[in-house]
């Protein structure tokens, strides 16, 4: 049976395309996809307007009361505050009257200043900011153009922002096995944001990430590490996303980040030049991934929702690999994030690079909610008969493939 | 509260009751209290919602 399609509730606009630090895992600018090249360096208002209509289209046809409008990028203060100020105008006046809007922003935070912030509280943008960790984590990846440190004007900005408590989203943090977890985790926790979260390197069977042991879990136990740093300080009022989502899902809970269980994907990306792709981090995968061959000047958000690239995206289990299907954790992990599925011989159709990491950390984490209490829907108490332990599976098809890894 | 079912068949689920099910704070773990107030909210929040299925949020940003 087709399931129903789900329609969009969020909307991320490559406001800016260009970005002033240079990452060296970035997915828009240092990945298999050049697509950026192209691309204007700002979103336009003509574009915006499009977009807006689009999206105030959208939300009629659904009838969805609450909308995310995300500005992202790239990085997306490079648009400039006067620019970003007609964005926002053209957006907010489209909204249809009675829709709950929130706009967010996802920035380095290196540009932040207290012109910004009026801004954001004008239309009650809330702020997200990535940084990595203490300045030795965040500079092995996050360093400007000429290869200089960004910690301490990103670090200044997140300042800044703490002055405005209502405006602070929280932290985005890529892991990297050679930073500590313990100290990173406590180290964004010191600015007390509201969430934590953690992504893991984009990869894939092609290009697997870097292990230092290929027959350990290492990222799943370095979040596990991160998952006991958390609980170990009574004070610690904030969520990390993908740990609380691990207990939300194991507890019945549907929805969750795109990262984790079967929910299907509710975010379209809108780029700069008004062209409309499904999920972003695939251009990370191969060049033209996340491309639809839309754009909000000649396409409704429907034609996307119908697309054939995003349909696999709506078939939850169905659309996984046999063994996730089988696999006592599907509910939890729903087979890993979709980029970290990819091989060129079988699409999307493999467990994640990460299935031993996932499985680590998911068990990791249900054994303590169950030691505190907690009853929980989702779980792996033993196996079903025949069903291969998802590590064994990983790391036999990831370990090959890391020996040939150069990185 | 029980929230309603779930996608998996039940000879993959090996638990029958489910959430954050403990009554009284736990005093070895405020961080856990407070995920288990929060998760009760979004359990009670998709009871209401039109969606069967939920929602998944972006992962390159910090919205849901």
């Amino acid at each position: 049976m087709t399931p129903p399609h789900t329609p969009f509730r969020t909307f991320i606009l490559k406001v800016a395309n260009r970005c002033n630090i240079d990452c060296d895992y970035c997915y828009v600018f240092n990945s298999k996809d050049q697509a950026w090249r192209a691309l204007p360096a700002r979103m336009s208002v003509d574009v915006a307007r499009a977009a807006a209509r689009r999206i105030a289209e959208h939300l009629s046809a659904y009838e969805i009361k609450t909308v995310h409008i995300v500005l992202h990028g790239g990085e997306p203060l490079l648009a400039g505050p006067r620019h970003m100020k007609e964005l926002l105008h053209t957006l907010h006046k489209a909204v249809p009257p009675g829709t709950e809007t929130h706009f967010e922003l996802q920035t380095n935070g290196t540009l932040l200043s207290e012109a910004w912030l009026d801004l954001f509280e004008q239309y009650a943008v809330t702020v997200g900011v990535s940084l990595d960790g203490p300045p030795a984590a965040n500079d092995r990846h996050r360093l400007t153009h000429s290869s200089r440190s960004s910690s301490a004007s990103a670090v200044r900005g997140i300042e800044l922002l703490r002055s405005r408590p209502q405006l602070f989203a929280g932290l985005l943090a890529v892991v990297d096995l050679a930073n500590d977890p313990v100290e990173v985790h406590d180290y964004l926790a010191s600015f007390e944001p509201p969430t934590i979260d953690f992504g893991l390197p984009h990869a894939t069977h092609d290009d697997p990430p870097h292990r230092n042991d290929p027959a350990s879990p290492e990222y799943g136990m370095w979040m596990s590490r991160v998952y006991d740093a958390w609980l170990d300080r009574s004070e610690h009022r904030h969520s990390v996303r993908m740990l609380e989502d691990i207990a939300a899902l194991s507890s019945g809970v549907r929805s969750s980040v795109e990262t984790l269980g079967l929910a299907p994907p509710a975010s379209i990306v809108i780029e700069s030049d008004g062209s409309i792709e499904g999920i972003d981090t695939l251009r990370s995968v191969q060049e033209g991934a996340s491309r639809l061959g839309l754009d909000v000047f000649s396409e409704s958000f429907d034609a996307a929702v119908h697309h054939t690239k995003l349909q696999h995206r709506q078939h939850g289990r169905d659309a996984l690999a046999e063994q996730c299907q089988r696999c006592p954790l599907l509910a939890v992990c729903g087979g890993g994030y979709l980029p970290h599925r990819f091989s060129a011989a079988h699409g999307y159709r493999n467990a994640s690079v990460y299935c031993a990491d996932l499985e680590h950390l998911i068990l990791h984490v249900q054994d303590s909610l169950r030691r505190h209490g907690w009853s929980l829907r989702h779980s792996a108490l033993s196996p079903p008969p025949g069903h291969t332990a998802p590590r064994e599976r990983a790391l036999e098809t990831t370990s090959s493939q890391n020996d040939r890894r150069t990185r | 509260m029980q929230p309603h079912g779930t996608a998996l068949p039940s000879s993959d689920i090996t638990t029958v009751s489910a959430g954050p099910t403990n009554a009284e704070p736990s005093t070895s773990a405020p961080v856990l209290d407070r995920v288990a107030a929060r998760v009760r909210t979004r359990l009670a929040s998709e009871e209401t919602a039109s969606s069967s299925t939920g929602d998944s949020g972006h992962a390159a940003s910090l919205t849901r």
